[in-house]
This record gives C-alpha cells, sequence and structure tokens, in this order.
C-alpha cells in the first residue's frame, strides 16, 4: 500500500510476458513457421511443383535438406508452400467457430430460458454428426475446395466454443460482482462484454490453440477425401497421407510433414498457455 | 423527501420445483407481507437467522428481485413500476455493499474501474471522483491502477464501500458487509461506515444477524423470523428489553463474557418452523416457550406499545 509497491507493481506487468517460457517459446516457433509460410509466395528452395524424375526419393542431403518426394519435388518446399493453406484453414477455420460459437454461447448463458434451449439443441444436433462426416456433409453442399472446407471445418466448431463458452458463462453469471454490476446500473448486454467474457477468455484462448490444432489435422483428412485442398497445391495434412504408400521405402516422406504438423500444434498450444497467463492480472503479477 | 426508502405489505415468493410433472408448482413465501421505512439521515438494522429472508428484502429493494405483491418506494419513485431504461440511471441514488470483498470485486478490472462502475461513464472520466471516494474510504488514490487481488480482505471491502459512495447515493443497502472479515479488521470498516454515515449524510438500510454490530450502526432495528417482522423499534429500547420471545432468544443467543456454561440450544430452523407452523398462526409458535393455543390458530398482528416500538405477540401487552 505505500507509494514504492505501487510504483513497482506496472513495469513489474510490463517485462511479465518475457519471463513466460512458454509464451516465448510458443511464439517462437509460430513465428518462424509463420514466416516460413509468408516466404514461400517470394521464394522456396527449388520450386514446389517442379517434378523432376531423375531426383525420385532422395533421401534428406545437402542438395535436398528434407529430401524429394515420389515426383522428385522438394520437400522442404512443398512444407513451406503447404504452410499457405494449413495455416489458413487453420485461422479461419477457428475464427468462424470461435466468433459465432462464443457469442451464441454467451447470448444462451445471458438469456436463459427458451433462447438458451434452442441455441443449445441446435448445437446438439450439429454435434450428433462426426466431425470429417459434417464436413464431407458441407463440402458435398458447397462443393469442393479449400475455402469450403475451411467452412465446414468451421461450422465445425461453431457448437464446440458455443457450449464451453455457455457452461463457463453459467459460472460467472452468478458472481456477486456480477450482481454488483447490476446494481450499478449495467445492462445485461454491458455485462456480458465487460465482465462474462474478460473472466471466461482464458477458456477461449485455450480452446481456440486446440481446434486450431485439430482444424489442421481435420483438413489433412478432407484433403485426403479429395473435399479439402484440390490437387497440385500442397498442403501439410495432404503430404502426410500420400506418403503413407511410402512408409518403409521413404519414412523421411512422413516424417518431415508430421513433426512439422507436431511443431506447429505445439507451438499454438504454448502461445495459447502463455497468453492465458498474459491476460490474467493474478499471473501476471507473479512473473 | 423524508423518506428515502418505504416497503409497504412486501412479499417475496421463490418457486419451487416441482415434486412430481403433474403437481402443481408450489412455491416458497420467502418474505411476507414486510412494512418498514427509513427517513433521511437514519440506519435501520434488519436481523434475522439465515433464512429469515433478510437478504430477500435487500435484493427486492436493490431491485435484483421482483416482489409477487408490495410496493417498494426508493426517494418516492416505485423502482419496479419504472421503465427499465430509467432504473438504470436511477440506480445511482442506491447503491450496495457486498458481503463478500473477494467475490463482489472483478478479478480483471482495475480497482478504478470497479469504483467508477456505478457512474456509468469510464474510468478516466471519472478520475477525480474515482481518487476522492478511494480517499474517502482510507485508500490511497494511485491504488486505482492495481488489481483486486492485491488487496487483503479489510481493503477489498474498502474499495467496494467506494464504488457504492461514487454516485453520491442517498441510499446505502449493506448486506452483512463485516461477517466475512477478521474480527480485528471488522471493527475498522464499522468505524468507517459510521464515520461516513455521519460526513455524507447517509442512509443505510443494514442488514446483519450479529446484534452488537447492529447496535454499533444503528438507529432502529427490525427483527425477521420465517420472512415476518416480530420486533421493530428503536435499537436501545428493542435490545436493552427485548419483547418478543424470539429478539429474547436472539439476544441471549450472542456470546457473552459474563456467563459461563451451555446454553440452551434451539431445535428447529426457520425452514422446520414455517413447515410447522398452521397456515394461519404465529410461525415462532412451534419453537415458543411461551406459546398458548391462540399462537397457533391466529397470526399476531405488529401493534405499537406504549415506548414506541412494535411487536408481533399475543403475550404481549
Amino acid at each position: 500500500m505505500t507509494a514504492a509497491s505501487t510504483s513497482t507493481a506496472s513495469p513489474a506487468r510490463k517485462i511479465g510476458w518475457l519471463r513466460s517460457p512458454s509464451l516465448v517459446a510458443g511464439g517462437i516457433i509460430s513465428a518462424t513457421i509463420t514466416s516460413a509460410a509468408l516466404l514461400s509466395f517470394l521464394w522456396t528452395p527449388y520450386p514446389p511443383l517442379a517434378m523432376n524424375m531423375a531426383q525420385r526419393f532422395q533421401p534428406p542431403s545437402l542438395q535436398h535438406v528434407f529430401g524429394t518426394d515420389q515426383f522428385g519435388r522438394d520437400v522442404l518446399s512443398l512444407l513451406m508452400t503447404g504452410a499457405q493453406s494449413s495455416l489458413a484453414v487453420g485461422v479461419v477455420a477457428v475464427a468462424i467457430g470461435l466468433v459465432i460459437g462464443s457469442a451464441l454461447g454467451l447470448i444462451a448463458s445471458a438469456r436463459g430460458g427458451w433462447i438458451d434451449e434452442i441455441i443449445m439443441r441446435m448445437c446438439d444436433f450439429l454435434f450428433a454428426f462426426p466431425a470429417v462426416l459434417c464436413a464431407v456433409m458441407l463440402a458435398a453442399a458447397l462443393g469442393a475446395g479449400m475455402g469450403n472446407a475451411m467452412v465446414a471445418i468451421g461450422v465445425y466448431n461453431i457448437p464446440i466454443f458455443a457450449r464451453i463458452v455457455r457452461g463457463a458463462a453459467a459460472g460467472v453469471w452468478v458472481r456477486e460482482f456480477v450482481l454488483a454490476a447490476r446494481t450499478s446500473g449495467k445492462s445485461s448486454t454491458h455485462i456480458a462484454i465487460e465482465h462474462v467474457l474478460p473472466n471466461i477468455l482464458d477458456i477461449i484462448v485455450v480452446q481456440a490453440t486446440i481446434s486450431f490444432a485439430t482444424a489442421i489435422l481435420a483438413e489433412a483428412a478432407l484433403s485426403y477425401l479429395g473435399l479439402g485442398t484440390q490437387p497440385p497445391t500442397p498442403s501439410w495434412g495432404r503430404m502426410l497421407h500420400e506418403s503413407q504408400v511410402f512408409l518403409s521405402r521413404a519414412p523421411y516422406l512422413s516424417i518431415f510433414p508430421g513433426l512439422t504438423i507436431v511443431t506447429m500444434v505445439l507451438g499454438i498450444n504454448l502461445l495459447g498457455d502463455g497468453l492465458r497467463d498474459l491476460l490474467d492480472p493474478r499471473y501476471a503479477r507473479e512473473r | 423527501m423524508r423518506e428515502i426508502l418505504s416497503v409497504s405489505q412486501l412479499s417475496i415468493d421463490y418457486p419451487l420445483k416441482r415434486e412430481s410433472l403433474f403437481s402443481p408448482r408450489r412455491s416458497l413465501r420467502a418474505v411476507d407481507d414486510v412494512s418498514f421505512s427509513i427517513v433521511r439521515g437514519r440506519a435501520l438494522g434488519l436481523v434475522g437467522e439465515s433464512g429469515s429472508g433478510k437478504s430477500s428484502v435487500a435484493r427486492a429493494v436493490m431491485g435484483l428481485q421482483r416482489p409477487s405483491s408490495g410496493t417498494l418506494n426508493i426517494l418516492g419513485r416505485d423502482i419496479f413500476a419504472m421503465p427499465p431504461r430509467e432504473l438504470l440511471g436511477f440506480r445511482a441514488h442506491f447503491q450496495m455493499i457486498f458481503q463478500d470483498p473477494y467475490g463482489s470485486l472483478d478479478p480483471r478490472h482495475t480497482v478504478g474501474r470497479i469504483v467508477a462502475e456505478p457512474a456509468r461513464r469510464s474510468a478516466a472520466e471519472m478520475r477525480n471522483e474515482v481518487a476522492a471516494a478511494l480517499e474517502a474510504v482510507g485508500l490511497n488514490p494511485q491504488d486505482s491502477s492495481r488489481y483486486p487481488h492485491q488487496f487483503s480482505g479489510g481493503q477489498r471491502q474498502r474499495i467496494a464501500i467506494a464504488r457504492a459512495l461514487v454516485t453520491r447515493p442517498a441510499l446505502l443497502v449493506a448486506d452483512e458487509p463485516v461477517s466475512a472479515l477478521d474480527v480485528s479488521v471488522q471493527a475498522q470498516v464499522l468505524n468507517l461506515l459510521r464515520k461516513l454515515r455521519e460526513t455524507l449524510g447517509l442512509t443505510y438500510l443494514f442488514i446483519s444477524h450479529d446484534l452488537a454490530v447492529v447496535r454499533y450502526i444503528c438507529d432502529d432495528i427490525c427483527v425477521m423470523f420465517a420472512g415476518q417482522i416480530v420486533e421493530h423499534g428503536d435499537v436501545g429500547t428493542v435490545l436493552n428489553a427485548p419483547a418478543h420471545p424470539y429478539t429474547i432468544a436472539l439476544r441471549d443467543a450472542m456470546p457473552r463474557l459474563d456467563r459461563h456454561g451451555p446454553r440452551r440450544r434451539r431445535s428447529t430452523s426457520p425452514e422446520e418452523a414455517r413447515a410447522d407452523a398452521e397456515p394461519g398462526g404465529c410461525p415462532y409458535a412451534s419453537r415458543c416457550t411461551l406459546a398458548v393455543p391462540k399462537c397457533i390458530r391466529e397470526r399476531p398482528e405488529l401493534r405499537p406499545l406504549p415506548d414506541g416500538r412494535s411487536v408481533a405477540c399475543h403475550n404481549v401487552q
């Protein structure tokens, strides 16, 4: 309560993010892969789609760091270009699910009654279909292609976010500070935005990182079925699936796309963990 | 307007879950025909055990719980007859202090934002008012950039009081404002509440189960049992010489230094007493040592006594 402790409080918070190892690690991993994807628009070690039958199934070497595939294409160049579509699918699908799903969940928890019932039963309806089947139905209705795969995966994410947000928000609506906001003359809309949303943001962020990871994998599954990214445009998921056939002959064809997906998912999860801590003033102090 | 708060024939029912699909929906009467009023500058204590309906009265006064019947006027305006939009702004005139200072402050907001909330303007616009309110409760205006978790329980309750004061309300409703605090801190917060009342001319509706606290803060006292007022009067008159058997039991239940040994334990909770009571009888009859057959048949009215208080008991003349 002294002046000294007051003045140290805010600088400690500003440098806090540097001391969060998961935020730094997640940030570096995500930034590296994102910049590789951006770089691929301008430059890749080899033209990603150029076939070279003389150079088929080259193991990793100095010429081809991650080796070459069955058409003699450079795997590193393919992975860099594939990051474009994989990241785009992840970001767009999560954005659709997060924005629409969170809004629906928040409305359901705020209004209750029959509005809540209708929203949640609609979510149950979407939930009743397995992820891929849901995406297949949507892709069949909308037509194959990367854009529609994004929408399909995004729609699949809506009920996930809606349920999580509704459940977490229900716990916040009964807290005493919400009553205090009511007696302060705040409307339900204001309370939802100013009090409920910030207090469930950590849960939303964590779910977003999980959904991002599953979206990349779902895009892989859809591409495998021919409903996602169309050949020859590379995507991580398609590379992983197409290399299965050559698993014993050229294992590196599966290993490098697999490692890339795992690293990206890990990076996003770490980033989410770090963001969650950063958003919570209670953690910010200790760091 | 001398009367800041007037409550007349207020009843509150809470719906109960159906016992089976086709059984009629039943409800619990938490507050039963309660009337009282507070004039400007006075402090009324509402006491009773848990389940007596005192917090339900507070919720209704704050406009958080719509009563099933009766009227409730604040500064002469019926808050439940007001258009909802208008009520949001009118709330600046009556504010509340909650029991739990850990639950009543949003952990994600800075102290400045919390204190500025009832003004419905941003913390930046309200800087001077927030600083004044923080100073009035004995905190440093610089604390407004900090977060609630950086404060102790007593300091948090001071923040909650600052929030309640920032709009300069006429009426302050305090629901057990010190019962969640350490005893040493309780005294500081009580002194603060007393000082604020003197300097700002506030009117208090003070809810507590602690008679000593009510005696220290309040001018008048309402004793509630099973949703009804059983005794109402000047705090000194009622607590020095309680008339209603329940008030006597409450006073005797207070810990005292000059008495030793175990005391009689009461056996029924208000819920049980309410269930035992005949529909038309006195709710306290099943627990009362002085009960006569008339108590079970007929509900006693709240009648004034010569010394100025009112008591609802057939045996008190």
